[in-house]
């Protein structure tokens, strides 16, 4: 086991790290946040072609360039530190979901338009009351349901839409543009990304793999995404940690700067200290994601959790360091603790996701 | 008919009558999420309060009062927190603005105070600036004597609905850039004044909450002086007093109120139980703090640097009521439609400025090790 970046993974870094600089300052975040659309699509387009952010962990013969989930990772790292607007979080779910679901004709018809930034894929998997059904002869299908938090589903093509058959729970392609789909866009902590409830009434659809596949898939999203908004927690640490240390350098008050005090000294090397737990945390769930995928709930889980305590901390002492200008919307430290606090909340939040981990050190125990 | 000013009980059992009336309805579980809004919205139930003489306890006759003393407040806000009326932006200034101009510019408060405590008019508090943060004695704003006026020229930051203001108390310099705090006094402003600009800060939540305001050449007259010139730090930490135990108080009572919303909201699971106790124990022992704070006021006391206390327990109590909220309310608290998510995220925001506003958190704590456990100084 080697638990460091390789050297092209470093390059990858500094790579996407560059280019968000260039095209993805706050002031453009902040463009991008205002709009209706919710990134710049030009922006989205160099990102999908110069960089190929887009298609880093979707096979080669789809239009990608079949890297693994660790390259993907690397992207939310620096997305979270750059505040990044763009199709990101729809373009992992949907990859995940393709790649678990391993259907050649869906993945050919669905994945290179992902890869090269035309078409946004939105999963939804997460029911707004009554669980979604689908009914078919196996060949035409129609599902019917609600499904909520659908992240960039305000703009979506198509839909990845999780709903149970009478042979069990299967996902299906459904596209946007369909008769009986309709979608309202949801009110978000975070300005920085879209989200929408998605309703389906009798809408056509095509099934996707096969009938009976969907807890492999969910178990699948579960598992990597957990991971990758732990990679993007982290990146939202490290950054908003340079950010704080940086100020308590420049603002004096009682004729000094702040981080010659022991209060503030003490704050951000705390912070320091959760990040070291936090990256080395998230390194190795991205490992285990592309080489030890049997483990990888458990580490997910713990990747997430460490993350997000970290992205916490950092994103509230960041806060606490400004003082009142650190609480003001022209600042950006809200804008990292909102995009934290979705990456945190999303799979129900710490304390679910301790009693889920709690439920693995069970099935562990040699008791069990 | 009872001395309601001397009899504490009995203007509670009015008030409480009064309060849970049809009268209030329109204002019951109001809340609006514009701040301009929501200061035209109160001033109707302020107004109303003074109307009826309830809001008008706690102060004396020669400003509009009806007598009593700073624990009538207190019982005001609990009762008007647990008849589940809104907190108006107008009480929040009153409880720390009211006492220090009674107390300083009585022939001031005589005259424009009953506006203020009628809801016609809200008054602004401009004390930081953007240069003096955590070290308020290094405030720059000035005030300049010419003949019978005061020329006072400057900036001041934070200034809790200082877009609604239609009056500031602001501290000033009057001696010189090196006299610190002995050099300081304060005044009573106009905010429609020729030279004054004030421009709205927009919080986290996307609220206008605070304002800066500029000060350019803002002729006042000498009698709009706050007390006499070079005592402004003296009135300031008299002020502080009130917003360390009135102000406290006040967000305690609204914190238990939104408690109660919290519990309405959970889903009954152990871990869940155990962390609404948790919380209910921290704003327990806020208003524990805090009661006995008020009544020392109330008996004419000074309460110095131990104040602090009260203002670290606010805000570890704001803290842990609305983190438990966001915990509880999971992934909606996050992303979600609606008034009560709106409301929710909003409260959320503002409790993260709890260790900042007033002094931040770091300074309480600094006052407490020099001046109540007396340990040698830092090198500051």
């Amino acid at each position: 086991v080697q638990f460091r970046y390789d050297p092209e993974h470093v390059a990858l870094r500094e790579t996407v790290r560059r280019f968000l600089a260039d095209v993805a300052d706050e002031t453009a975040v902040r463009t991008a946040m205002d709009s209706d659309l919710g990134w710049d699509p030009a922006t989205v387009a160099r990102l999908a072609d110069e960089v190929g952010i887009l298609g880093l962990a979707i096979p080669e013969r789809y239009g990608g360039s079949g890297g693994g989930w660790i390259e993907l990772g690397l992207v939310f790292h620096e997305a979270g530190r750059a505040l990044l607007c763009a199709p990101l979080l729809s373009t992992a779910f949907s990859t995940v979901a393709l790649r678990s679901a391993g259907d050649d004709v869906r993945s050919a018809e669905l994945l290179p338009g992902i890869a090269s930034g035309e078409r946004v894929v939105a999963v939804a998997a997460i029911d707004n009351g009554t669980p979604a059904t689908a009914t078919g002869d196996g060949i035409e299908w129609e599902v019917t349901g609600n499904k909520t938090w659908v992240a960039d589903g305000h703009v979506a093509d198509t839909y990845l839409v999780a709903a149970g058959t009478d042979r069990g729970g299967a996902l299906f392609a459904i596209d946007a543009a369909a008769a009986g789909v309709s979608c309202k866009a949801l009110t978000t902590i975070d300005p920085t990304r879209r989200f929408a409830t998605v309703a389906f009434s009798h809408a056509p659809a095509r099934l996707i793999g096969e009938l009976g596949q969907l807890p492999q898939i969910t178990g699948e999203l579960h598992g990597i995404m957990l991971t990758l908004l732990a990679a993007e927690q982290a990146g939202i640490a490290e950054r908003v940690l340079e950010i704080s240390v940086e100020y308590a350098k420049t603002r004096e008050q009682f004729g000094r700067p702040i981080g010659s005090f022991q209060a503030i000294k003490h704050k951000l090397a705390s912070v320091q200290i959760e990040l070291e737990a936090a990256i080395s945390a998230e390194m190795f769930a991205l490992w285990t994601a592309d080489n030890d995928r049997d483990n990888l709930d458990s580490v997910a889980l713990i990747a997430s959790h460490t993350c997000s305590e970290a992205a916490q901390l950092a994103c509230s002492e960041n806060i606490q360091v400004h003082g009142g200008i650190g609480a003001t919307w022209e600042h950006s430290a809200h804008l990292y603790l909102k995009r934290a606090t979705i990456d945190r909340q999303w799979f129900g939040g710490p304390q679910a996701q301790l009693e889920m981990l709690a439920a693995h050190l069970d099935a562990a125990s040699p008791s069990g | 008919m009872t001395d309601l000013g001397g009899d504490l009980e009995a203007y509670r059992t009015g008030l409480r009558e009064f309060l849970v009336s049809a009268d209030l309805d329109p204002w019951r579980n109001g809340y609006r999420e514009d701040v301009a809004d929501a200061i035209e919205f109160t001033a109707g139930m302020v107004g109303l309060l003074y109307d009826e003489g309830w809001g008008r306890y706690g102060y004396p006759s020669e400003v509009g009062g009806l007598g009593g003393d700073v624990r009538h407040v207190a019982v005001l806000y609990d009762e008007i927190a647990a008849a589940d009326l809104p907190v108006a932006g107008q009480h929040e200034l009153l409880t720390t603005l009211a006492y220090p101009m009674i107390r300083y510019a009585p022939e001031l408060s005589a005259t424009y105070f009953p506006g203020f405590l009628r809801g016609e008019e809200i008054w602004g508090q401009g004390f930081s600036e953007p240069e003096a943060g955590s070290d308020l004695a290094a405030l720059r704003c000035r005030a300049r004597l010419d003949g019978d006026n005061y020329v006072v020229s400057g900036q001041k930051i934070w200034t809790s609905y200082g877009i609604a203001a239609k009056r500031l108390v602001v501290l000033v310099r009057t001696g010189t850039p090196e006299s610190r705090h002995r050099g300081l006094s304060m005044v009573f402003l106009d905010a429609d004044a020729p030279g004054v600009t004030v421009r709205p800060i927009y919080l986290a939540s996307g609220r206008a909450e605070l304002a800066e305001c500029f000060f350019d050449g803002v002729v006042v007259g000498a009698e709009r002086m706050i007390g006499t010139e070079g005592q402004g730090w003296e009135i300031a930490m008299y002020l502080l007093q009130f917003e360390r135990a009135v102000y406290g108080w006040q967000r305690a009572a609204m914190l238990l109120r939104r408690l109660r919303d919290l519990i309405a909201a959970a889903t009954d699971t152990p871990s869940t139980r155990e962390r609404l106790g948790t919380v209910y124990l921290d704003v327990l022992s806020l208003r524990a703090r805090s009661v006995a704070t008020v009544r020392r006021l109330a008996a004419g006391h000074t309460v110095g640097p131990e104040a602090s206390a009260d203002k670290l327990l606010l805000s570890a109590a704001e803290h842990s009521v609305y983190d438990a909220a966001r915990s509880i309310l999971g992934p909606s608290f996050a992303i979600g439609n609606g008034e009560e998510l709106a409301r929710w995220r909003e409260n959320w925001w503002y409790s993260r400025t709890t260790t900042i506003y007033g002094g931040s958190a770091e300074v309480q704590r600094g006052i407490l090790a020099d001046h109540i456990l007396k340990l040698p100084k830092a090198a500051r």
